[in-house]
């Protein structure tokens, strides 16, 4: 039978569903205490699995010197056989230490499934409702024999927000966690896949068991498996080793301890675990509970308010309604900037482009371009202040040559027409005015200063490509110059990558 | 047809400047319609939100494409005096990256 009271808390637990905002007095409450997260096997595997990966990373790197797997430079691979005099000895320390590895990690997973196994949760799967995200977890369960690493819905949930969340397409709350994160389940799951398969290869390759077919196919599946994990490596190093948000989570990797309010915000589900537990632990040695001990304690400041007052107030928190930012009162005339016209359709504005730029070509012989002209004004500069220097200079000599004036350009026309058109535009548009346009983050300094930062690095850029989006990537693009298109790649690759860092100054 | 007109020297130097300043408004014209002068709409791109610069861009190459090439084809332009950025690998990706990641800095 279950007590009245554990089951009382049970409800309160249940009730809420996602982490309350905690006051600071909470807060410093929760920080003080420590909620065990790791065993000390999993923190010493989880280290030794790191140093043997350093080690099997850099000497099978190192391994690999046909042109078709070569992954390092050469310099490190000189490094690596001068250390071992040689390929064939590191092929033999890569071979031992890989067994050295295969045993540890059987041990654990022989003893650490059996111990994992949660027969009454097995049976909780078995009878749960047939949906993909329940087969799926199944699944997992079977596969990993620890629930704490599975994906439920929630993760998927979680996944699916985090990313919008990213993108800035929502600001729904995160899904409350488990033990770990959906991120931490999906590299777990891709390790978990992926180590049976660079086992086996690894042993078909170091015996030559089988068939020499098979070893030949061992080669680049192992490569494979191996990259896979590297690649979801990478993101595990930069969450634990620089991303702020995750640094209590590397600090358990040593101590095996957490802090409550990580608990609390981070892996909610997992605290109310941890609570669940505390409770039972506290029935067993005082024989009684006091729901005020364990969790109206954490809530420091709603001291005042009976145990069936948190489920209301989970409640009411959870689904509070945001009140609307201040806006005009119902009824008031807000008087209305004078209404400027919308933009034109992009498909629409494309062919007008590509129709201006046909025309250059056929008239001229070359395309459009911004950054040339700009260039040109250093080197008038440059010409003004060292005229001997800015013609010997390989950079500025060419538009300097012979005495000719480096504005004698169709560029630098170009981009004072371009003034002259994009104002006309605006004016008849009824869009002149002025403005600084930028996220809502930011101070208007600050959008200088990136503005300005972000000036320079696209004038360094666009001159160490000799173009810029409109030079090299457009009448580039047009022309199907490779260098034209490489470089739009490149641009558009880089600006979805760093828009991500520098997000604060937009989003 | 004789074209590009300029490479034919149907005008002089003098001439083409004009023209450029005249190819320049069309494009700053079209440039402002699309609604490029506003940074935010730039940079929204990079965020997902308005896939306006990629949508005029490469409309914008297609038809300058397809209409070079049907030039061509009738015989109305010489391409092979039409000017095509030389390629650098290496200087056109490292700077592509430089400028791209200025973009979304400084949002053009």
């Amino acid at each position: 039978m279950t007590d009245p009271k554990e089951a009382r808390i049970e409800e309160v637990l249940e009730s809420l569903e996602q982490p309350e905002r905690l006051t600071s007095k909470e807060i410093d409450k929760m920080r003080q205490r420590q909620m065990k997260k790791h065993h000390v096997s999993t923190i010493l595997l989880h280290w030794f699995n790191g140093i043997i990966w350093a080690f099997m990373l850099m000497t099978g790197t190192a391994l690999l010197v046909s042109s078709h797997y070569k992954v390092m430079p050469q310099f490190f691979l000189d490094i690596m056989h001068g250390l071992f005099s040689g390929k064939a000895p590191m092929l033999k320390f890569h071979i031992w230490l890989g067994i050295v590895w295969i045993c540890v990690v059987a041990v654990h997973t022989i003893f650490g499934y059996r111990r994992y196994v949660r027969k009454k949760s097995l049976g909780e799967i078995k009878q749960a409702e047939k949906t993909w995200h329940n087969r799926l977890y199944a699944i997992q369960c079977l596969f990993f024999g620890n629930e704490d690493l599975c994906l439920d819905a929630d993760d998927f949930n979680w996944l699916k927000i985090r990313t919008l969340r990213i993108l800035g397409k929502t600001d729904e709350p995160l899904p409350p966690q488990g033990a770990f994160n959906a991120g931490q389940k999906l590299y777990g799951l891709l390790v978990g896949i992926m180590t049976p398969v660079i086992v086996v290869t690894g042993l078909i390759m170091a015996f030559h068991l089988f068939s020499t077919t098979l070893v030949a196919w061992s080669v680049p599946l192992h490569f494979f498996a191996v990259g896979m994990v590297v690649a979801g490596l990478m993101v595990h190093v930069y969450m634990g080793a620089v991303f702020p948000e995750e640094k209590p989570a590397f600090f358990s990797m040593v101590t095996g301890f957490v802090g409550e309010t990580f608990a609390y915000t981070h892996h909610f589900k997992w605290w109310k675990q941890v609570i669940r537990e505390e409770v039972r632990w506290r029935e067993k040695r005082d024989g009684k509970v006091d729901v005020k001990d364990v969790l109206l304690d954490r809530f420091a400041d709603r001291e005042g308010k009976t145990q069936e007052r948190i489920a209301e107030l989970a409640h009411e928190i959870t689904h509070e309604v945001e009140p609307r930012a201040t806006g005009p009162a119902p009824g008031k005339i807000v008087s209305a900037p004078p209404k400027s016209k919308p933009y034109m359709q992009p498909y629409v504005a494309g062919v007008f482009l590509g129709l201006v730029l046909l025309a250059t070509f056929f008239v001229m012989g070359r395309g459009l371009g911004a950054s040339g002209a700009f260039a040109r004004v250093d080197a008038f500069i440059e010409s003004v202040i060292a005229p001997g220097h800015a013609e010997s200079s390989p950079v500025w000599g060419r538009f300097v040559a012979g005495g000719k004036s480096p504005f004698a350009n169709f560029l630098v026309f170009e981009v004072i027409g371009v003034l002259i058109g994009g104002f006309l535009s605006g004016y008849f548009a009824r869009r002149v005015r002025k403005s600084v346009d930028k996220g809502p983050a930011i101070s208007n300094k600050t959008r200088y200063v990136f503005a300005l930062l972000g000036g320079i690095l696209m004038g360094i850029g666009a001159r160490m490509a000799r173009g810029c989006t409109s030079g090299l990537a457009l009448t580039g693009g047009a022309t199907l110059a490779i260098g034209g298109w490489v470089f739009m790649m490149s641009v558009f690759a880089a600006g979805f990558l760093g828009a991500y860092i520098v997000r604060r100054l937009w989003l | 047809m004789n074209a590009p007109l300029y490479k034919y020297g149907l005008f002089t130097l003098g001439t083409s400047f004009f023209i450029a300043i005249l190819a320049g408004i069309a494009f700053g014209f079209v440039l402002e319609r699309a609604g490029f002068s506003s940074a935010k709409k730039l940079v929204s791109q990079f965020y997902f939100r308005d896939f306006t610069v990629l949508k005029v861009m490469f409309t914008a190459i297609v038809v300058a494409m397809l209409g070079l090439l049907y030039f061509d084809m009738l015989g109305w332009i010489d391409l092979s005096k039409v000017y095509v950025t030389p390629t650098f690998l290496w200087p056109q990706l490292v700077g592509g990256a430089i400028l791209g990641f200025g973009f979304a800095v400084g949002g053009y």
